[in-house]
């Protein structure tokens, strides 16, 4: 059964109704992604799944949303939509004051381009390009000059502590290197907001660990990001957890 | 061959039967398959189908020329199996009376006919004649005829009424036909300068011993010699006799008994005096034939062996691609129970569905082609006088669809074991298939036995001038040495060096074993190609890193990502990608290489008149019996010189080689503007016009072209060879010194002499028949030619201009090489879909990679452009390699080697034409890779990114 097949009619009454948010620092800041009312709706022949049911989520600069919730109730569609990835129905997205799906593909693309990095559960490197021509991928989509591209990546292989496997393919490296990959391509062009799927979730714990480290670190310099996740101490290692159930903000809590 | 084939065929055909009627699972599962999505299971069938359609086209154009040149014996021959050709009537009535007496054993009829060549016109009647100036006159008894071998249907005279009468003649019906007569209407026959009009009492159909030599009338018994009588000239050859034999059996299987009779006939008749000769016409008709019909079945289908190669990719990518898509199908059958060999043959018994489909209708599309290239080769060799009829024998359909169904079956099932064994994990990983260390030995061992092999057939092309095994030796002995080599210099440098080496051979073999490459076969370029391409293409794989090179240097930046993509991921499938350039540079090379020589000789046709017409502007060929009068035609106003030609066939015989050939005798005239030009002479004479007169009065002299006996010599004849002509009469044999070789004999002048060594062969003066003709100035050959045919009609006079006659040998070989062309066309069609598929394929296998790409910031133009540069790099690979290797190996044969004879010394590029082969095809798979560009930029990034690996 699908989860969100019964509708429940009940106004959701915990999210912000403001454009601010109080931070982690206790701050008033300009929030970078601003989404309001967002709904999304699957449809496949005559099924209907309503996957966001009027999300409103603000993510402030710096911060380190976590994001949890049941199986199938919405958590991948958030990402998709908030970023830009995916097409909404109703509601408004705003990165840097413009509203990302107003934009045509081409400008949303550039948009994603420049202020956003992903991260997925499965890696999803280009398999016949090597660690560090992977890693690059960002930089030229955003028209870095071809030199700097390469030693940018290769700082970023270095911090992500690849230096040794810059010219090794995918199918050469560990499932905790690909990731590392994965990461170093996510941060390399500097976004100011970073989305990951599951990032750990097809790790053992340790190398989850590195992982999550790398991000934490990442945003300890100021980089957004927002981690759906399914692991309860990732969950909480955030500054704030929001939790999916029906396709709605169940609830929010503080965790730092 | 064909039991063999269908041996192998029934096997997995009986497995799949077995699955189908006993194993209802596995059938339901093969059936779904095959129905869920018809478009696919038509691309599968339509990829396998052109395979067997080349196959199958290339027998039909087999058994259509050989049928068609088989079918003479029918309408040409009927009864008559060996033939004694006798020096007149009574000679030929004393033979056949004593062969009635004592038949031969095998044989069950002797039939004596006199023929001679004469000039048939219409009569005047104020509209203009109408004549065939090479038609004959036969005079035979009908009823004789009727009753000759054991069925009168197939003498062609069951139906034809008496013998005529005086003044009365039958005409054959191709004769009839283009004269314009029929029953009641008048014809006059020329010969020896008599005519004789005679009425036309019945048309005869083209068959059996009516139909002989095609073009021809039956007169009285009695008619030629009378003629011949009148015209009192003891040179003119009397009518000709023939005794006619018939072996027991009908037209085709009588030839069974030749042999044997042709041996009796020789050791009874050799010495006697008035025999001319002693044939077996009909066995060697049958011959050339069936070497003619297995020779075009060659060509075509080694032509046509890039198609069916390009077809078995195709259907290897088609296979994949289906079990690629179903592989969690397939996982989930194998996690509920089902056995590995289970699945394997629910892939088998759906791709049996597939082959049997598509072996039907390709052998339906194949005959389909081979009828259009049997139309298009019908207008080519009509200039040979041989009309195509359009025609298959059975079994070769037979055998056509069992290979092409092997061809199908083997790929399927190979595939789908080769798939149901995979690696599970290094199939998600795509990781290389490790080398396997341990068995190192044995590579190395079957590498020194290749090499060991390469060497062998390299000596066999120095000794034994093998084209096949000169173009082979080189490139296998390196291949073959690769396995030890690397252990030396690496693996890169050894395929390299490999490559290389078997790229400049193959070029250079021309030039290092002249020998055994002069006048190559179509088939030697097949091969050549082949060696070119798959060494050119090793070569480039094992420097993946030069491409790499480029590629950084190239797809810098954001506009470079596109580069980067399209290229680096074929070359990460160095395999699949090899074989698509090797696919498209096979067929390239072909074809710009044989536009290439053909641009060469058409470029030729002036430069031959020049080296072949020694300085005259036409050429008279007439009827031995009714010769052109040289007085005669000296005084046509307009005829400002004129050479006599005392041409002749006689027995020749050179090291290796004995045939019948054109001994042509030749005066002072011939050198009025010098002669024809000399490749090579005695250098003992100061200057070729000493040398000619040298040859005009020695009779131990000649002059002879390099390929006067074909291919059938040991060596080509060059200066100082000794031949030996023989004649019936006279001196009876003379041995011959090659004083010089012609630049080329285009006119077929065989072996040129002094015309009286020529009459003192045949110990009589022999009558000019061959005149070269110089006309004055500002008269166009061509049309001056025409005229003379006008007046000189009575003669059987054929004039035509030399460029004429050159130009015309040259445009129908040019035809044949564009319907060769247009053939290798059809195996560049399956590259080019066989490269659409691969991309389509390509978008599948890389969804989740290109939602990421989308993802992270790249627009889907970008992803688009990736795809067309992929197809770009690929085909364009392809064509640069194929028409490089072209135009070199066209350089280097046509100018330092020089292997066609050509005479040519510079390259000729038809620059529009190699343009149009160039870039044709990368439009064609640009426009092949469009959809799947598109279909991949339209990949919305959210859905793919949900595709689980
Ligand atoms: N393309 C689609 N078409 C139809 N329904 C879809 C599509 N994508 C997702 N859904 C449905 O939308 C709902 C939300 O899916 P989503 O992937 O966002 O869940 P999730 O919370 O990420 O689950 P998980 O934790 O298992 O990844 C599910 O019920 C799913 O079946
Ligand atoms: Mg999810």
């Amino acid at each position: 059964m699908a989860p969100l097949s019964n509708s429940s009619m009940v106004v959701d009454m915990t999210a912000p109704s403001t454009a601010t948010y109080q931070s982690g620092a206790n701050k008033t800041v300009k929030p970078i992604l601003s989404a309001r009312n967002v709904r999304k709706t699957y449809r496949t022949g005559d099924q209907e799944v309503q996957a966001l049911r009027g999300i409103d989520l603000d993510v402030a600069p710096g911060e380190l949303l976590t994001v949890m919730g049941p199986s199938g109730h919405g958590k991948t569609t958030l990402l998709n939509c908030l970023s830009g990835l995916d097409d909404i129905d109703e509601g408004t997205v705003l990165v840097d004051d413009a509203d990302i799906h107003k934009l045509s593909d081409r400008k949303r693309t550039d948009h994603r381009a420049r202020r956003m990095g992903f991260i997925f559960q499965s890696f999803n490197l280009i398999p016949v390009l090597s660690a560090i021509e992977n890693v690059e991928l960002p930089l030229l989509a955003i028209g870095c000059k071809a030199k700097e591209a390469r030693q940018r990546a290769a700082n970023m292989l270095d911090q992500v502590g690849l230096a040794s496997r810059t010219s090794h393919r995918p199918a050469e490296m560990s499932g905790g290197e690909q990731q590392r990959v994965a990461t170093a391509r996510a941060l390399v062009s500097e976004p100011a907001i970073i989305w990951a799927d599951e990032p750990t979730g097809n790790l053992d714990s340790v190398t989850a660990g590195v992982i999550l480290d790398l991000l934490q670190s990442v945003n300890a310099a100021g980089q957004a990001l927002v981690v759906v996740t399914h692991d309860d101490g990732v969950g909480h290692s955030g500054d704030r957890l929001v939790r999916i159930v029906d396709g709605r903000i169940d609830s929010e809590e503080q965790t730092r | 061959m064909t039991p063999v084939i269908l041996g192998v065929v029934a096997i997995p055909l009986l497995v799949a039967a077995h699955d189908m009627i006993r194993r209802p699972v596995l059938r339901r599962q093969a059936v779904r398959n095959v129905v869920r999505r018809p478009s696919e299971s038509l691309i599968m069938i339509g990829g396998a189908l052109l395979g067997t359609a080349i196959i199958t086209a290339s027998f039909i154009i087999g058994d259509t020329f050989d049928g068609s040149i088989r079918d003479i014996a029918r309408t040409n021959l009927g009864p008559i199996d060996e033939v004694v050709v006798t020096d007149d009537r009574s000679t030929a009535q004393q033979i056949a009376a004593d062969l009635a007496a004592d038949p031969i054993e095998g044989t069950d009829g002797v039939l004596v006919a006199v023929g001679a060549d004469v000039t048939i016109s219409t009569v005047d009647s104020g509209q203009g004649v109408r004549a065939e100036p090479s038609a004959a006159a036969f005079e035979l008894d009908f009823d004789s005829a009727r009753s000759f071998g054991q069925d009168p249907t197939i003498t062609g005279f069951s139906e034809l009424g008496g013998t005529p009468g005086p003044g009365q003649a039958t005409v054959s019906r191709p004769l009839a036909t283009t004269l314009g007569v029929t029953t009641g209407d008048s014809l006059v026959v020329h010969a020896y300068g008599i005519t004789r009009t005679v009425e036309v009492i019945a048309v005869a159909n083209r068959l059996g011993v009516a139909g002989r030599t095609t073009d021809n009338v039956h007169l009285i018994p009695g008619t030629l010699d009378a003629m011949w009588q009148e015209a009192g000239n003891a040179d003119l050859p009397m009518p000709t006799g023939f005794v006619y034999i018939s072996n027991e059996g009908g037209v085709f299987d009588s030839v069974d008994n030749s042999e044997a009779v042709l041996s009796a006939l020789s050791a009874r008749l050799a010495m006697s005096p008035g025999v001319d000769s002693i044939n077996d016409w009909k066995a060697d008709l049958l011959r050339d034939a069936e070497a003619e019909g297995t020779e075009l079945t060659t060509i075509f289908s080694s032509i046509g062996s890039f198609a069916v190669l390009s077809g078995i990719l195709l259907v290897v990518n088609i296979v994949v691609m289906l079990t690629d898509e179903r592989r969690s199908q397939l996982g989930i059958m194998r996690a509920l129970g089902v056995r590995r060999s289970q699945v394997v043959r629910i892939m088998g018994l759906e791709g049996t569905f597939y082959a049997i489909a598509s072996t039907a209708a390709g052998v339906s599309l194949g005959i389909g082609v081979g009828w259009i290239v049997g139309y298009f080769s019908n207008t080519v060799v009509q200039n040979d006088g041989l009309s195509l009829s359009f025609q298959f024998e059975t079994s070769s359909l037979v055998t056509a669809g069992a290979i092409g169904l092997l061809v199908t079956l083997a790929t399927v099932w190979l595939s789908s074991i080769r798939l149901a064994r995979m690696n599970v994990i290094s199939a998600i990983r795509d990781l290389p298939s490790p080398q396997g260390v341990g068995r190192s030995w044995l590579r190395d061992l079957a590498g020194l036995g290749a090499a060991a092999l390469g060497a062998f057939l390299l000596y066999l092309g120095v000794t034994e001038d093998s084209a096949m095994a000169a173009m082979t030796g080189v490139p296998i002995l390196a291949v073959g040495l690769i396995p030890t080599a690397r252990r030396l210099v690496g693996w890169k440098a050894a395929t390299s060096l490999a490559g290389l080496g078997a790229v400049i051979w193959g070029i250079a073999v021309f030039t290092v074993l002249p020998d055994a490459m002069r006048n190559p076969e179509i088939n030697i370029f097949v091969l050549q190609g082949v060696v070119l391409v798959t060494g050119s293409v090793m070569a480039l794989t094992a420097n993946e890193a030069l491409w790499r090179r480029i590629i950084d240097l190239s797809g810098r930046g954001r506009a470079g990502v596109p580069i980067r993509l399209g290229m680096t991921y074929p070359l990460a499938r160095p395999g699949r990608t090899g074989l698509l350039v090797a696919m498209y540079s096979l067929v390239l090379f072909t074809i710009s290489f044989m536009a290439i020589i053909t641009a060469v000789f058409d470029e030729q046709g002036p430069a031959i008149v020049d080296q072949t017409s020694a300085g005259f502007d036409i050429i008279v060929d007439s009827n031995r019996t009714n010769p052109v009068d040289e007085t005669e035609l000296n005084s046509i106003d307009g005829v400002s010189a004129t050479a006599a030609l005392n041409r002749i066939w006689l027995d020749v015989v050179a090291p290796g080689s004995d045939q019948t050939l054109p001994v042509t005798g030749i005066d002072e005239s011939f050198l009025t503007f010098g002669g024809p030009e000399l490749q090579s002479m005695d250098p003992r004479y100061v200057d070729a016009d000493d040398l000619w007169r040298a040859v005009i009065s020695d009779s131990s002299k000649v002059v002879v072209g390099e390929f006067t006996f074909g291919d059938d010599a040991d060596e080509v004849l060059s200066v100082g060879d000794e031949l030996t002509i023989f004649s019936d009469v006279g001196a009876g044999r003379q041995r011959v010194t090659v004083a010089a070789v012609l630049q080329n004999d285009w006119m077929y002048n065989g072996v040129l002499t002094g015309a009286a060594s020529v009459d003192a062969l045949v110990d009589g003066s022999v009558i000019p028949t061959r005149f070269y003709v110089s006309t004055a100035a500002g008269l166009d050959p061509g049309d001056f030619a025409a005229r003379l045919n006008g007046e000189l009609l009575s003669n059987g006079a054929e004039a035509r201009s030399f460029l004429a006659e050159v130009s015309e040998e040259l445009d129908g070989s040019s035809a044949f090489i564009r319907i060769l062309q247009a053939y290798l066309g059809i195996g560049l069609l399956i590259g080019v879909a066989g490269l659409g598929i691969v991309l389509v394929r390509a978008v599948r296998e890389r969804r989740r990679e290109i939602g990421m790409l989308r993802a992270i910031g790249f627009t889907s133009t970008t992803i688009r452009r990736a795809f067309l540069v992929e197809a770009l790099f690929i085909a364009g690979q392809g064509a640069i390699l194929g028409v490089g290797l072209g135009i070199v190996t066209g350089w280097q044969v046509v100018t330092q080697a020089d292997a066609f004879d050509t005479g040519a010394s510079s390259l000729v590029i038809p620059k529009l034409l190699m343009a149009g082969i160039l870039f044709g095809p990368i439009v064609a798979s640009l426009m092949a890779a469009a959809l799947p560009a598109k279909r991949a930029a339209e990949i919305a990034p959210a859905v793919a990114l949900r595709v689980t690996g």
